[in-house]
């Protein structure tokens, strides 16, 4: 069997849980469940950015776990810039945002060769 | 006439734009300008990136973003391969293991008229950063890439994993990277920052005039053809619309030189760029010849102005580069 580097399993799966997390967060925010400080805050406390500073080698040399890389651009992007994301593109495009995690999340649950045990049914987005 | 609260929101628009983290990322570039065309395939990449490196013989810090995301060509026409590398956050002070700086600025006789003393520090202003990196993630910045032409570059094919995989992003995603170059990006202190545009008005070109705090403005390129001067219409109207400056028209593959003789031959027809500027009032900026060894510098990763400095592509560019700068210089002036 192929020997993998558990330290890039972990970073994906890590991707994996903020990826299913995020969705989580836009849907009650674009829900009105939450406000747009408090969404904002809790994709804040991922720490986007600094994982991907941190993990940037891995990221570059490992084509397989980019959607990984995908997925927190996705939230460091939301994070840092949703006001301008909604004043161009609508807060829909919040909701493409989901399809887009729920596709990385897909490409990585393969790369982990695996049913992942996240649970992603239970915690699946009731908006499609 | 707008409201008291429309006043308040175009006051808290305007107070974030300045202290956004673009703005800050970009606070110490002088000149930002954008080289758009409507159509594909006149040399918009060419032409800018010649256009940069012109400019850095003169003594300018230049760096190109080539927010051209589904086509980036900027790395290949540059001879620029390799991949973002972070900046050297960790290290107060220090300078990036892999910034390659040999032949980068040598010129002390400048087109800005200022003294660069090009130190590391000075250029990247990591002195400035040492007081501000912590333990947030604020000052996380990634290197350009340095290309042994004295211009810094960044594009998409900087942080893809391969040259092969198609990018398949959707609109937000566009916006997105070209977003996170913008302010993630340790540009240092720039004279000029070229951004290299896909051809149209989708979403990376409405992005880029929404999102650079004080962009000088767009230089249109077209062919002499009425198929690329009429997209380029449209082209110079939305930028219009989104009051942004055009800077001018210019004009590519304008005569190709015959190769024994240097007999211009019209390959399109007659100026049609130049009656396309004096149409829609923007100033006419020049003509770039067609010549065959543009095409083979590009392919080789060596822009042409270096490969052939002195061939009459060159020479036009050359000219377009030093009223290209006095045309910005100028308008600073107006403003002050």
């Amino acid at each position: 069997m192929k020997s993998r580097n558990t330290g890039i399993d972990d970073l994906v799966k890590e991707g994996m849980e903020a990826a299913i997390q995020a969705r989580e967060l836009i849907w009650k925010f674009t829900t009105l469940q939450i406000n747009q400080a408090e969404f904002v805050q809790e994709l804040e406390d991922v720490h986007a950015k600094r994982i991907i500073f941190d993990n940037w080698d891995d990221f570059q040399h490992n084509e397989a776990i980019y959607p990984c890389l995908e997925i927190f651009q996705v939230i460091y992007s939301i994070a840092e810039d949703v006001d301008y994301q909604i004043r161009y593109y609508g807060l829909d495009s919040l909701r493409e945002d989901i399809k887009q995690l729920d596709m990385s999340i897909k490409i990585l649950k393969r790369y982990l060769g695996q049913e992942s045990n996240l649970n992603l049914s239970s915690k699946a987005c009731k908006c499609h | 006439m707008d409201s008291f609260y429309d006043l308040k929101q175009q006051a808290r628009e305007q107070w974030q734009a300045q202290h956004s983290p673009i703005a800050q990322s970009l606070s110490r570039v002088k000149h930002k300008i954008a080289v758009f065309s409507g159509k594909g395939g006149v040399g918009k990449t060419t032409a800018t990136v010649n256009l940069a490196v012109t400019l850095a013989q003169q003594g300018c810090k230049v760096a190109i973003l080539d927010a051209d995301v589904h086509g980036p060509a900027v790395p290949k026409i540059l001879g620029a391969a390799g991949k973002l590398d972070v900046a050297s956050h960790r290290m107060p002070g220090g300078h990036n293991s892999q910034a390659n700086h040999e032949g980068h600025h040598h010129h002390d006789d400048n087109c800005c008229g200022h003294d660069h003393h090009h130190d590391h520090d000075h250029h990247h202003g990591h002195g400035h950063q040492e007081e501000q990196f912590g333990g947030d993630t604020h000052n996380l910045r990634f290197e350009p890439i340095r290309t042994p032409y004295g211009v810094d570059m960044v594009s998409v094919d900087s942080i893809w994993p391969s040259r092969e995989s198609p990018v398949m992003w959707r609109g937000p995603f566009k916006m997105r990277i070209i977003r996170q170059f913008l302010s993630t990006i340790n540009w240092g202190e720039l004279d000029y920052l070229l951004v290299d545009l896909p051809p149209g008005t989708g979403d990376e070109v409405l992005t880029v005039m929404s999102s650079i705090p004080g962009l000088d403005g767009m230089i249109v390129v077209s062919t002499p053809q009425d198929v690329s001067t009429i997209v380029c219409t449209k082209a110079i109207n939305t930028a219009k619309e989104m009051n942004i400056p055009i800077l001018g028209v210019l004009e590519n593959m304008s005569i190709l030189c015959c190769p024994h003789c240097e007999k211009p031959i019209k390959l399109f027809g007659q100026r049609s760029a130049e009656r396309l500027a004096k149409m829609m009032e923007v100033d006419f900026l020049g003509s770039i010849p067609f010549m065959v060894e543009v095409n083979e510098s590009s392919d080789a990763g060596i822009p042409v102005v270096i490969n052939h400095p002195d061939s009459l592509v060159a020479r036009e560019i050359s000219k377009i580069a030093d009223y290209l700068v006095s045309k910005v210089a100028n308008a600073g002036k107006g403003e002050d």
